[in-house]
């Protein structure tokens, strides 16, 4: 966690001085003066290290400072955008794994067969896709020509806003997902333990879900919290397709208006989470398997 | 509290040894997945390589007489809000989808196998370093690291190439280390050492032969992902000159016209996908020929 934040801080200095850049190419002789009353507002004056004690500071008691261009605090800002962004990756999330487990179980068990080999060209398809397109497409299709969906916008909370925009971060997902529990599935399907449970003479359906699947939960969980990062950055594309609110949307709009400590701040906030994440990953195997408790 | 090393944050999974053994191209060729790949990557590249030659329209210049021109004989795909051809605007969006994908690859595969080699070569604290340093980077989601670095260093194909090496060379270090622990204890190495061989020789000469099949397939498939981010980027209207013909910018600017003229939206992503379908299907297929615990299947 500690080493996420030094990162983050050190490659947003690396290039040398926001303000600077803020101000290139300034012709109007108070810039000078005004670059200066900034720097010194925003403490970027003192030596690096003094800055970095500083931040680490202020990143521990939550305090990410003021955004230049709103001068409001830039907690409140992500506190206010977090909630629509932490909806849209949610559903995907549910969606994905919904959708993605059955069908790589599924292909897993009629391997070689005509829908194994549907899904799989399918899916290479769904994780070649690029997301903003394939948001683009279903605007087309589904609220452009069909004119089933709204397509921009959160109507106020209304579910049906969110369809769209969940299905198209969750479409790449669900292609690299269901892959991925395929190539676990198959991998258990040919151990030893799975042809003693057959030649016992259980039925075909116990051993699938039964030993099968519980066995192939540990590396699916795992990814989860991998995939929730794609979730979220893909979210920070997908927002702007469909004209939603949220923090990727905060984070682009503070990239335009070069708006540092929104930026910084969204960045980290979005990594924290995501090891934050894999840290509660890591607790749940704990659950899953027991074999591990005795460690 | 630091992190802890999540089991698996490749993208793809694959053995760490996995040499490339004779009779690899007549495999290669019977492989329909790989083929098909190669086969689509060697025409987008191709078309990007001889842009000046297959089109005589230009990709930048306006032509106002023109303007939204649906597809027909002359311009197949048609014409954008100003006038320019798309197909000509798509082949030197290629040249740029094909230059940050491959120049961003290079980079962050040479500096993370390097990186991976010294820490599962040497072990012990060069191996902790590294390890610690590539485990924070993966902790952090690519695409966010990378708008955030270019949000910093500002629009530019040099700097957005950068950006993307920094946030993906955590892969290749992590895979080479894992292959060079592997192979350091083969006979072969210590057969090596007990005749003098020195550490450099042993392994640029005798290890990294054996671990570099691997790194192929995930240089292969990372090329798909460094399009994907640019084109994202692009699209978002960060990462490159807003001059720059990419893929990316010709679907932002052409979603305001989705209505009226779709085909602006609908070229522009089909050749994205095209083109990160054929390094994904490339680098899919050499995984099954270098991984010979895939055959079981």
């Amino acid at each position: 966690m500690w080493a996420v934040v030094t990162v983050v801080f050190f490659l947003m200095r690396i290039s040398g001085d926001p303000i600077d850049m803020i101000y290139a190419g300034d012709p109007r002789p108070e810039a000078v003066q005004e670059a200066e009353q900034l720097r010194q507002d925003l403490g970027l004056n003192r030596a690096v290290p003094i800055q970095y004690v500083d931040y680490l500071t202020d990143v521990v008691s939550l305090d990410f400072g003021k955004s230049i261009i709103s001068r409001r605090e830039v907690g409140t800002l992500i506190a206010e955008e977090l909630p629509y962004t932490l909806r849209l990756a949610g559903t995907a999330f549910i969606i994905s794994y919904l959708i993605a487990i059955p069908l790589g179980v599924l292909t897993a068990v009629k391997r070689n067969s005509a829908i194994d080999y549907i899904v799989q060209v399918l899916s290479m398809i769904g994780v070649s896709i690029p997301s903003f397109w394939l948001g683009i497409m279903m605007i087309l299709l589904f609220a452009v020509r069909l004119e089933w969906l709204p397509a921009l916008g959160v109507g106020g909370g209304d579910p049906r806003y969110l369809i769209l925009p969940a299905m198209t971060i969750a479409i790449p997902r669900i292609a690299f997902m269901s892959r991925f529990v395929r190539g676990t599935m198959l991998d258990i399907l040919n151990e030893d333990y799975l042809r003693t449970a057959r030649a016992k003479g259980l039925a075909s359906r116990a051993v699938i879900f039964k030993h099968g699947l519980r066995n192939a939960l540990i590396p699916i969980v795992t990814v989860a919290g991998v995939q929730l990062g794609y979730l979220v950055s893909g979210s920070v594309i997908i927002e702007r397709v469909f004209g939603l609110p949220g923090v990727g949307d905060l984070l682009v709009d503070s990239i335009f208006s070069r708006d540092f400590p929104v930026t910084q701040a969204t960045v980290l906030i979005i990594a924290i989470s995501i090891v934050l994440t894999n840290l509660f990953v890591d607790l749940l195997y704990v659950y899953i398997d027991p074999r591990l408790r005795t460690d | 509290m630091t992190i802890k090393t999540a089991p698996s944050t490749l993208p793809i999974s694959i053995a760490p040894q996995a040499p490339i053994k004779p009779g690899f191209v007549r495999q290669f060729i019977r492989n329909p997945q790989a083929m098909i790949g190669l086969i689509i990557v060697l025409i987008i590249i191709g078309m990007a390589v001889s842009a000046d030659f297959i089109t005589t329209f230009s990709p930048t210049r306006p032509a106002p007489r023109d303007r939204f021109i649906e597809p027909n004989s002359l311009h197949i795909l048609g014409t954008d809000q100003l006038g320019r051809d798309v197909f000509t605007k798509m082949v030197f969006g290629a040249r740029v989808s094909l230059v940050v994908g491959l120049a961003a690859v290079t980079l962050s595969a040479l500096v993370g196998s390097t990186l991976g080699a010294l820490a599962g070569y040497f072990g012990g604290w060069v191996d902790s370093i590294i390890s610690r340093l590539t485990d924070t980077f993966l902790a952090i989601p690519g695409l966010v690291l990378t708008i955030g670095i270019v949000s910093v260093l500002g629009a530019g194909l040099d700097r957005l190439v950068l950006a993307i090496a920094v946030s993906s060379w955590p892969f290749y270090s992590r895979l080479m280390r894992s292959s060079f622990i592997a192979i350091k204890e083969q006979q072969y190495i210590e057969a090596a050492l007990s005749i003098g061989v020195r550490t450099p020789r042993i392994m640029i000469r005798h290890i990294l032969p054996n671990a570099l099949g691997p790194v192929m397939v995930v240089m292969t498939i990372s090329t798909a992902g460094a399009i994907l981010t640019e084109a994202g980027l692009s699209f978002l209207g960060i990462g490159l000159e807003p001059s720059t013909p990419t893929w990316g910018r010709m679907l932002a600017e052409a979603q305001q016209y989705i209505r009226q003229y779709a085909y602006l939206s609908i070229f522009p992503g089909l050749g994205i996908m095209l083109f990160t379908l054929g390094f994904n299907m490339l680098g899919e297929g050499l995984r099954d020929l270098l991984d010979p615990r895939q055959k079981k299947r």
